[in-house]
């Protein structure tokens, strides 16, 4: 099976989802848990907020390297777990045999920007190095993180018959399956490289805010190297399994924003944004399979990606990670638009119109067809893609 | 009566001999950690490599040095450590002996 084609049966089931979220059912706003959660699993969602909003410093384990003291102060606006005005910074190298280094032993992939007073006492550093043997360099911003949950219940097997690495239909959309290190089918970050939802907040604990943690009961190093002895006094690990599992589900009950209502010109630009082939990747609906949370069980839903990685031209290309090359990256899911302020990966784009232009590779044609509507047709789809 | 006694007596201390023996063995026996991850460098004439692994984002590598015995699996049999190459993803059975972590076999999951 390849991807479906945005027939009008699809659309209208789109249409009639966004009646359902947007009309009859009590709409869902940025920071609201996901319908039909139990009374403990809401328990858990707010628990889970206060460990996200926390604050970390030194003496509770903070660094010594970090990006950010908290999940929340780059995921905040306007609401946890929203978008922040943080960039960070990636570095890895591709080599000439296809291969990606993701520059571990130097310090990769994440180069953290800040260090803790001391490590900088120790090192005079204020960020970690730049690994020497870099080849790309990415800057990332942060994005909102409503709905992830319901992407990582989309099984794996969805992924994979939507794949079509050899574009077989010749739709001129060739997706592909990123991997984790162990093989894995990746789907979360820019890249699509970590598998699970709760692997990408276990990992984000470390390298985010040097926060040891059950899954990972190490610090990153510092370009390679140890940390010196006596910069990190909080003993490891320096949140418990309990807090991770709670941020955990509060990451994943977060609900996908309720598209606002689609009357008029956003209507209008909803049809032509199947029409013209974004929906090609940005796929409308996903679907998890079954679940044992009863919320995320068995639930079509507004995703507008395919979860697969694209070749999207040499302009966008920075770092390779895992098997995604420097110019793939992951359909972006455009759930919660409406509150971006920046876009693309690295926020390049200050407006849609920007970053719709600056999609290059397998996103050109649908590109050149969006350059080449007319005025009114272009400030519609724009106006369907403000209500996301 | 007395024979009796002395027989129970000799069967009992081997059972608990050959108890203690095989509590000993046990606790001798190696303790056998998997691990999976994408190679990273390969050194087949010093008998080492590495791996990378990790959670999410945060990777780690994994040194393991590879002794002539080491089974190679998914390579063709008997295939040597440079079967492998860098980009593999391999499947490592290993095991610890002091600060090293030993290949006992590695099985290749997905080549590059």
């Amino acid at each position: 099976m390849t991807r479906p084609r945005i027939t009008p049966v699809l659309l209208l089931l789109a249409l009639t989802l966004a009646l359902v979220s947007g009309g009859c059912a009590k709409p869902a706003h940025p920071g609201d848990p996901i319908a039909g959660l139990t009374a403990q699993q809401l328990d858990r969602f707010r628990r889970g907020r206060a460990v996200f909003d926390s604050v970390f410093t030194p003496e509770s384990g903070l660094g010594p390297l970090f990006n950010s003291a908290a999940c929340g102060e780059c995921h905040e606006d306007p609401v946890s777990g929203g978008t922040g005005d943080e960039v960070e910074v990636h570095a890895t190298a591709f080599h000439a045999d296809g291969n990606c280094d993701q520059l571990v032993g130097e310090g990769g992939p994440v180069i953290q920007q800040n260090t803790t007073p001391a490590l900088k006492a120790a090192l005079g550093i204020d960020q970690e190095p730049m690994p020497k043997d870099a080849t790309g360099r990415g800057l990332r911003t942060s994005l909102a993180i409503f709905g992830r949950g319901l992407l990582d219940a989309v099984p794996d097997s969805i992924l994979v018959s939507y794949a079509d690495p050899d574009d077989r239909n010749h739709d001129g959309i060739s997706g592909r399956l990123n991997r984790f290190v162990d093989g894995r089918i990746g789907r979360f970050g820019r890249k699509a490289f970590v598998p699970t939802l709760s692997e990408f907040n276990d990992g984000a604990f470390i390298i985010e805010m040097g926060i040891t943690n059950p899954a990972v009961p190490t610090e990153e190093s510092i370009g390679g190297a140890s940390i010196p002895p006596g910069v990190d006094p909080a003993p490891d690990p320096e949140i418990s399994q309990e807090a991770l599992d709670l941020t955990n589900d509060f990451v994943r009950f977060l609900a996908p924003p309720s598209p606002l209502r689609q009357t008029g010109a956003a209507g209008r630009g909803g049809h032509l944004f199947g029409s013209i082939g974004c929906a090609s990747c940005h796929l409308p609906t996903l679907r998890t399979g079954t679940n044992p949370v009863r919320a995320l069980d068995r639930k079509r839903f507004f995703a507008y990606t395919d979860l697969l990685v694209h070749d999207m031209g040499p302009d966008l290309a920075d770092i390779c990670l895992g098997q995604a090359g420097p110019s793939e990256f992951r359909t972006e899911p455009l759930v919660g638009l409406r509150l971006a302020s920046h876009f693309l990966h690295d926020g390049r784009a200050g407006t849609l119109e920007q970053a719709i232009e600056q999609h290059g590779g397998e996103g050109s044609g649908a590109r050149d067809r969006f350059k080449s509507l007319p005025p009114k047709e272009r400030e519609a789809l724009i106006a369907f893609l403000k209500t996301l | 009566m007395k024979r009796i006694t002395s027989a129970a007596l000799v069967l009992l201390a081997l059972v608990l001999l050959l108890t203690t023996l095989d509590t000993v063995a046990a606790q001798q026996q190696p303790a056998y950690i998997s691990i999976q991850g994408t190679i990273q460098s390969l050194q087949p004439k010093s008998g080492s490599l590495d791996v990378v692994t990790g959670v999410g984002m945060a990777l780690r590598i994994v040194h393991l040095t590879a002794p002539p015995s080491v089974q190679i699996a998914g390579g063709g049999a008997g295939a040597p450590l440079s079967a492998l190459k860098r980009g593999d993803i391999v499947r490592v059975q290993c095991h610890r002996s002091g600060a090293q972590l030993v290949a006992d076999r590695i099985e290749k999951v997905l080549a590059r």
